[in-house]
């Protein structure tokens, strides 16, 4: 990530990318909790 | 907000990809799960990017000290508040050492336990050593039991450690004998105050002369020295920015509650037009503040000062009671200490049934002796309303004349609330002092005990003078802590304010101290 982008956002714009960041990397994880290893092991 | 959409953008792009991708068989599964943890990776990287970022804003902004003169002028106002009682001119040497409080203590011997007892005991003869009362067993005259009893105490006294085995044994032998026996106790030392008074007196007057020659300062300079140097310190610690930001991160404080927007709700309580003026309006609202915390607290001891006044209005039977009741007192003493000798005598003869019979008369004197004794706590402090109070006294000076005799004052205390504890009880008398020593009163000291005053009116007049709108009606004691809380909440706002932190920056500060937290954040600097 851009540190010179970064120091330029103000306080509300750092804690709002935090969270879509943090959300997304939520998202991630839950999908690959999802993926059925046994299936794959079957295919 | 261009970066926010960036990563928006990225995100979603992202998210198309993986959708895109087959889930179709083993081969593609594994594909999908590599470009997720990669995602995964990245994304981390991202975030801790960002975290470093909010943690170095964070403690440059919170990189903010507590004011050194706090400390300094609250060790101040605590090496006061230790001689302050010496200032009092309206109680005695017996009060000023809490002699008062201490022989109540043993007087209910059967409420607290066998070594509270005896550390009461111990605190009494060391106060009496200090003012150069060499006490020994031989002055504990007022009856044989107590005597035995303080020859052992004495004995392990002198040994700079009571053995409780030893004291024990001798009250069990001796309580059957005398139920009472602490009771003999308590009155002798109260005789041997009164026998010895003018040396109590002098140690005080000493200890007075010594505080004034320490401050080089009168009583009163004192006082007015210490009020202000309340004033001061309050205002340092409201104003300090470290308290403030701490009270935030505490959560004891929220920063939704100190917007404009909220806060236009509790000025609405006092103005109907904007502020033109915020530091006069913080001023005003700063007065307002007082003198409803000074009326909330007149209202609370409203049971103290009826009593008084009552006391008052009929001071003139007061007159010479102390006196005709020490004159009882000591008459009854002296037939209790030659009693006393002539038991001792008969004892040593052998002769037991003229020692009982003697021992019976003593009990019936020290029980007659003890009643005096409790109704002249009371007598003590009739007198000084007599004495001490005028049609020119205030409702201040009236209080102060409570909280200057613990016995009465407990006994209002007492009266006032059947559901009483000790721990109640220490609260009112705390509650009281912080009262008297506030140097925000402006009312109590100017109301005279013999006029009736329309202290809400009073109080509305002066606001509206002020532009504040406080209406008789609502300065009841149903009210009065809703408005307590608005106008300190005001003051609250116009602290954080006037701090050398923008409302946004604390916010900031308290969001990232709890993101940091949940992400158990730790800076590669640490």
């Amino acid at each position: 990530m851009d540190n010179k982008k970064l120091k330029e956002l103000n306080y509300h714009e750092l804690i709002k990318i935090y969270q879509e960041i943090k959300e997304f990397i939520e998202y991630l994880n839950k999908e690959k909790d999802s993926l059925d290893m046994g299936d794959v092991d079957a295919k | 907000m261009w970066m926010q959409n960036d990563i928006k953008l990225k995100i979603n792009t992202n998210k198309e990809i993986l959708s895109g991708l087959p889930q179709n068989n083993k081969k593609n599964i594994l594909k999908y799960q590599e470009q997720i943890e990669s995602l995964i990776n990245e994304y981390n990287k991202y975030k801790n990017d960002i975290l470093s970022e909010m943690y170095n804003r964070k403690t440059t902004l919170s990189d903010i000290k507590q004011n050194k003169d706090l400390d300094v002028t609250l060790k101040t106002i605590l090496s006061t508040d230790d001689i302050i009682y010496l200032l009092n001119t309206y109680n005695t040497s017996y009060e000023k050492m809490e002699l008062d409080k201490d022989l109540y203590d043993v007087s209910r011997f059967y409420r607290t336990n066998f070594e509270k007892v005896n550390e009461d005991l111990v605190k009494i003869i060391n106060k009496y050593r200090l003012v150069g009362l060499d006490i020994k067993y031989e002055d504990f005259n007022y009856s044989v039991y107590a005597n035995k009893y303080m020859t052992v105490f004495i004995n392990e006294l002198s040994n700079n450690s009571l053995n409780y085995n030893v004291l024990k044994e001798c009250f069990d032998t001796l309580y059957w004998q005398c139920p009472d026996i602490f009771t003999h106790i308590e009155l002798n030392l109260k005789d041997l105050y009164y026998s010895n008074k003018k040396l109590f007196d002098k140690y005080v007057n000493n200890q007075k002369n010594k505080v004034f020659t320490d401050f080089e300062k009168s009583g009163k300079e004192i006082m007015e020295d210490y009020l202000l140097l309340q004033r001061n310190y309050d205002e340092l610690y409201n104003s300090d920015t470290y308290l403030i930001l701490q009270d935030f991160l505490t959560k004891k404080l929220n920063t939704k509650d100190y917007t404009l927007d909220r806060i236009t709700k509790n000025f609405n309580d006092f103005i109907s037009d904007p502020v033109t003026d915020n530091d006069e309006f913080n001023n005003n609202i700063k007065k307002l503040y007082n003198s409803l915390n000074e009326y909330k607290e007149y209202l609370h001891f409203l049971y103290l000062i009826d009593g008084v006044k009552k006391l008052y209005s009929e001071k003139d039977k007061f007159k010479n009671v102390v006196k005709n009741k020490f004159t009882i007192i000591s008459s009854n003493e002296k037939k209790i200490k030659k009693l006393n000798k002539k038991i001792v005598k008969y004892m040593k003869r052998g002769k037991s049934e003229l020692a009982n019979k003697f021992s019976l008369t003593v009990d019936s004197l020290i029980f007659d002796t003890k009643k005096l004794y409790d109704e002249l706590d009371m007598d003590v402090f009739n007198e000084q309303v007599l004495n001490k109070l005028s049609d020119d006294s205030s409702i201040y000076d009236l209080l102060c004349l409570v909280y200057s005799y613990y016995l009465y004052f407990i006994a209002c205390i007492k009266k006032n609330d059947a559901n009483y504890t000790a721990e109640s009880i220490e609260l009112e008398v705390n509650r009281l002092r912080k009262f008297l020593i506030s140097p925000y009163n402006t009312i109590i000291g100017n109301i005279s005990i013999v006029r009736e005053k329309n202290i809400p009116m009073i109080i509305s007049d002066c606001y509206k003078l002020l532009n504040l709108n406080v209406s008789m009606d609502v300065l009841n004691s149903d009210n009065i802590d809703n408005l307590i809380e608005s106008t300190a909440k005001i003051k609250k706002y116009y602290n954080v304010l006037n701090c050398r932190l923008v409302l946004e920056d604390i916010s900031f500060i308290c969001d990232t101290e709890t993101i940091l937290t949940e992400e158990e954040y730790v800076s590669v600097l640490e």
